[in-house]
């Protein structure tokens, strides 16, 4: 483990009351860099973001931002710290405008992203600046997820499938969205069930089996070895 | 019908000037069961302690300075009571213990109310500058009745700006619809709840204080207080500004067109109508839905 790692994972557990799902995992991302965590459903990886975020109360290890523990902490801080979560089913705020959902994440302090950037970014949303969260498609409702995640200006961006429930031609707009960032020396850890927007983002993978972590490659090896992909994931 | 509105128009006033104090009462104890989850049973305690204020700080005829300065100093109290609350209700995670504690804290206060004011009805007279009437329809009505009334609607267009046209409204109807969402951006939310729970009792203390001189100060009102205020919460529906509104206004002329019509069933009447809002639209009239305004 080198100084340059934004995200340390060491040897984590989390769950819920009853339930350990994460046993031991650990895993690092470098900053600027893009990771894809994959792995069958229920294999761990929506707990894992959770617990990162501390919107799952780790039991047992840690969990680093820049070298500063978070472990326990309570999600603000988290987020303070540099982590932005789009989280699973988009979980946009639905009584509040488009406007208001950015608002309100936009942090005065960091003033890296503001609410135009983000629309410049996603002019969609500027169109539905003044409709309700409710009112939005799944795209657009994805779109305000990660403008919202971006406004308190991350050095780190969780992702938790942003193509799920998508059409393909949405999945495309979102996942050229998320290159654009990638590009700006974000670094993105994303679960995502659709191989083709993982391996377009990534950089290295990770695959979870049973809450820990059984493989980790670049992608570029991954691709080349079929029968590995296959044994791992069940497809090609 | 119009006899009947004519005969009755001083009846159907005094329901809408109930109907505004219970608005101020029952609003914070919608909205802090919408935002924080918890069913604060000390409400009607701490609205007491803003009728006491009246008692403490009136004399016997209170001049207008004293009434702004009582206002103040109740909505003070109300909002110190209602974080003090909060900070203690909120590392308690299950509801049937918050009960507890609530309902504990209401039975101190109630008892220190009566061991410091005595367990007999104090009366609190109108401030000077409300005490006149004016005519209607050829009866005196009381001035102070109307402004009641001016108070709930003047706070309910106070609340509806803060909560739908303010960056911190915002942040509130966040937290009712998604807590945890409103944490991991970066936004500390017991501070929010804080601030939901003190504003709310605060506006409870300041209605117990307009009360008082209808109402009385007296042990045993806060429960009374306490009941009409989970009844309208019921009827309107939980977190939410306009089902408060609505659950009030109901509540108050229920309370007072029952008790002038028939007056030996008034206060069945008023559980007929939380059964029959249970039965039929158990969210309530209003409720504070996930996808819609407060």
């Amino acid at each position: 483990m080198n100084g340059d790692e934004l995200l340390e994972v060491e040897n984590l557990a989390a769950g819920y009351a009853g339930s350990r799902v994460l046993d031991g995992v650990s895993l690092t991302v470098g900053s600027g860099e893009a990771v894809a965590l994959l792995g069958r459903n229920g294999a761990g990886k929506t707990t894992l973001m959770e617990a990162i975020m501390g919107m799952v109360t780790a039991m047992d290890g840690r969990v680093r931002i820049d070298g500063k523990d978070v472990t326990g902490k309570a999600p603000h801080v988290v987020s303070k710290a540099g982590v932005g979560i789009v989280p699973q089913g988009r979980r946009v705020f639905a009584p509040l405008t488009v406007e208001e959902n950015l608002e309100i994440a936009l942090r005065k302090r960091s003033g890296e992203w503001t609410v135009e950037r983000v629309y410049d970014l996603m002019p969609r949303l500027r169109e539905r600046r003044t409709n309700l969260g409710s009112q939005l498609s799944g795209g657009e409702q994805q779109m305000l997820a990660i403008g919202r995640a971006l406004l308190g200006s991350p050095r780190l961006m969780l992702l938790d499938e942003p193509s799920d429930g998508l059409a393909p031609k949405v999945v495309e707009q979102v996942g050229e969205i998320i290159l654009d960032l990638a590009d700006t020396g974000m670094a993105i850890l994303i679960v995502e069930q659709n191989l083709h927007l993982a391996f377009t983002v990534s950089d290295r993978l990770a695959i979870m089996r049973k809450g820990e972590i059984v493989h980790e490659s670049s992608v570029v090896d991954f691709r080349r070895d079929e029968q590995l992909a296959h044994s791992l994931l069940g497809v090609g | 019908m119009l006899a009947w509105f004519d005969a009755n128009t001083a009846t159907i006033l005094n329901g809408l000037a109930l109907g505004a104090v219970l608005f101020l009462i029952a609003v914070g104890l919608s909205l802090v069961f919408g935002t924080m989850d918890v069913l604060n049973l000390a409400h009607g305690a701490v609205s007491l302690m803003g009728a006491y204020v009246g008692v403490a700080m009136y004399g016997a005829a209170p001049t207008t300075g004293m009434f702004f300065l009582a206002m103040v100093i109740a909505a003070v109290i109300g909002f110190a009571a209602g974080g003090i609350l909060a900070g203690m209700v909120s590392p308690v995670r299950n509801h049937l213990r918050q009960a507890l504690l609530t309902l504990g804290m209401a039975l101190i206060v109630a008892e220190l109310l009566q061991e410091v004011f005595g367990p007999e009805v104090r009366s609190v007279p109108v401030p000077g500058f409300l005490s006149s009437t004016i005519n209607l329809m050829g009866n005196p009505y009381p001035v102070y009745r109307l402004a009641m009334v001016a108070a709930g609607v003047v706070v309910a267009i106070a609340l509806y700006i803060i909560l739908e046209r303010t960056r911190a409204g915002a942040i509130v109807r966040a937290t009712v619809a998604d807590r945890a969402m409103v944490e991991a951006i970066g936004i500390r939310t017991k501070v929010v709840l804080a601030l939901v729970f003190g504003g709310g009792a605060a506006l409870a203390a300041v209605g117990g204080l307009l009360a008082a001189p209808i109402l009385g100060a007296q042990p045993g009102l806060d429960d009374q207080i306490l009941l009409l205020a989970l009844v309208i919460v019921v009827i309107g529906g939980l977190g939410s500004l306009r089902g408060a509104l609505l659950g009030a206004l109901v509540v108050g002329q229920v309370q007072t067109i029952g008790v002038s019509v028939v007056n030996e069933f008034a206060s069945f009447l008023l559980f007929a109508a939380l059964a029959a809002v249970l039965l039929f639209r158990p969210q309530g009239l209003l409720p504070a839905r996930k996808g819609a305004h407060v």
